[in-house]
């Protein structure tokens, strides 16, 4: 080997890869990030699911009457505002409404099954049902006339509360992820010791310091975060296929949106910078405290 | 680069030194300084002492008689617990959490524990104050496998500190401290596990730091290992005597 030629070794990091300190953040991050995927996607799927029931009430209404009023009140139901449509429900769609409560068994042909009328609306503000009402009852037709208003409003609060309890959780998992890296920072601070001890004697300015526990964290943070985005991902998949088997629409059926994947791509990077900024100002704090101790 | 040249060996320091920072403030001005740890009894009392820029001494004095302790303070490693102590001119108590470390990049330390990191190989623990401070690799790669030739470690580049012997991870230290080019380096007993060849050899790299203008106090043990005619502070009980 000439005085000129060297194989010139390769940049090694200067915290050590492999830290055995760094893995219980790992891991807790990863449960974070999981559970912040389940709760968000959860969140949305019945808030959108609940926006759904609502608008399929609000721009609906029913009307029920005897069979021989269907005719006589259908032309007074289509002069009044807001409707867009209305459509006789048959005998055979009535039966089949019941068929849940009462069985497959024949219903008796002398059961008094109401007769619906179906009506769609352009607008819920427009239509009046009271009015409706009113106009039937002028007719001599006795009819209840169903806006699905109390539904509705249950449901929007139903969406609501759902919202707001997802939000909480949200909000709660990213208290607990700052607390967490807060925590694993200092332990890493602890077991690096000795190599921080070298860089501040050499000269190392503290956000130099900061920037390595910065990037080391954020990276661990970003790696936790993808891997529990990735299980959440598969439970959300899984779950999907089990809620597509005999639901009877009742529940929604889950389905991987737009949404859904915008969450799974964004919460890892959200993870990262969790992590990352916290653990570069508990650093920042941490030495600076330290110093100021031994020089004050 | 100008690069000197002993005994036929090219010495691996640059022979005009970087630091725009010289000025005729003495490197180390105590007075009246003294130290405790804790709530513990004062280990310095009423030091007084003057290191004028390119000053080249000795501390020796007795086990437990306060020589690290002493460097510690110069190191910025510990604080005074009175008098006032003054780095390159700025009183060392006022120092900023900014200002602090860029005194500290002035000052090259050589400990007794050697202080290298483990999981770095001996190339970049020696490369490392260069690394902080922002060179490039391929600036610094060339004075690092020179200055690791001199101290005779240019076999070792990638080997570990746990893997050298207590000798070798001494030189790696030294070769740490002086890269930069320091304005004050400070050994504590730097020859103590080196053979006496190279212990010769090792204070030779420090008296040519000292002939490009770096100020250089080394704490030893060993009264045959100073120069005639080199100055010797003689520390016991905490306290200098010239």
């Amino acid at each position: 080997m000439s005085e000129t030629e060297f194989t010139l070794p390769k940049p090694q990091p200067l915290f050590p890869p492999h830290a055995r300190a760094d893995r219980p953040l790992f891991i807790v991050m990863m449960i974070m990030v999981f559970l912040a995927c389940i709760a968000a996607m959860g969140a949305q799927r019945s808030y959108k699911a609940a926006g759904d029931w609502g608008r399929g009430l609000s721009q609906s209404a029913t009307v029920q009457l005897k069979a021989e009023d269907v005719a006589q009140a259908l032309p007074i139901l289509k002069a009044q505002a807001g409707i867009a449509q209305a459509r006789v429900i048959s005998e055979a769609e009535s039966k089949e409404l019941l068929r849940p409560w009462l069985g497959g068994a024949a219903l008796p042909d002398d059961l008094p099954v109401p007769y619906l009328i179906d009506l769609r609306l352009t607008n819920d503000k427009d239509f009046d049902a009271r009015k409706a009402r009113r106009a039937l009852e002028e007719a001599g037709i006795h009819a209840v006339v169903d806006d699905h208003q109390r539904w509705s409003r249950d449901v929007a609060r139903t969406a609501r509360a759902v919202q707001l309890l997802a939000m909480m959780a949200l909000a709660f998992l990213i208290t607990a992820a700052i607390a967490t890296a807060i925590f694993a920072t200092q332990a890493g601070l602890a077991a690096r010791k000795g190599i921080i001890d070298v860089l501040t004697q050499i000269g190392a300015q503290d956000r130099y310091i900061a920037k390595l526990f910065t990037q080391r964290f954020g990276w661990l943070g970003l790696l936790s975060g993808i891997v529990g985005a990735i299980l959440a991902g598969i439970l959300f998949v899984i779950l999907s296929l089990i809620s597509g088997r005999g639901s009877e629409g009742l529940l929604p059926r889950l389905s991987m949106g737009h949404f859904d994947l915008w969450i799974l791509f964004l919460t890892p990077i959200l993870s990262a910078v969790i992590c990352a900024i916290s653990a570069g100002r508990t650093v920042r704090r941490t030495l600076s405290t330290r110093e100021g101790k031994r020089h004050n | 680069m100008v690069l000197i040249r002993l005994s036929g060996d090219r010495m691996p320091i640059n022979a005009s030194k970087s630091s725009p920072e010289l000025n005729h403030a003495p490197s180390v001005q105590m007075s009246g300084v003294a130290m405790r740890y804790g709530e513990g009894p004062e280990v310095l009392r009423d030091v007084d002492l003057t290191l004028p820029q390119g000053e080249f001494a000795f501390l020796t004095g007795p086990s437990g008689a306060g020589k690290s302790s002493l460097l510690k303070l110069m190191y910025l490693r510990e604080q005074a617990s009175r008098g006032l102590i003054s780095l390159f001119g700025q009183d060392s108590a006022q120092l900023s959490d900014t200002d602090r470390p860029l005194i500290r990049r002035r000052i090259g330390v050589v400990l007794q524990d050697f202080d290298l990191i483990d999981h770095l190989s001996v190339f970049e623990n020696v490369a490392l104050p260069l690394r902080i401070h922002g060179v490039k690799r391929a600036s610094y790669a060339d004075d690092a496998v020179e200055i690791l030739r001199w101290v005779g470690l240019g076999n070792r580049l990638e080997s570990l500190p746990p893997t050298l012997s207590g000798g070798e991870k001494q030189r790696v230290a030294i070769a740490r401290a002086v890269i930069a080019k320091p304005d004050l380096l400070i050994a504590d007993e730097p020859t103590g596990n080196v053979d006496p060849a190279m212990g010769a050899r090792l204070i030779r790299l420090f008296e040519e730091m000292n002939r490009i203008g770096t100020t250089v106090l080394i704490a030893t043990h060993d009264l045959d290992l100073i120069p005639k005619g080199a100055r010797r502070l003689k520390i016991e009980r905490g306290e200098i005597s010239s």
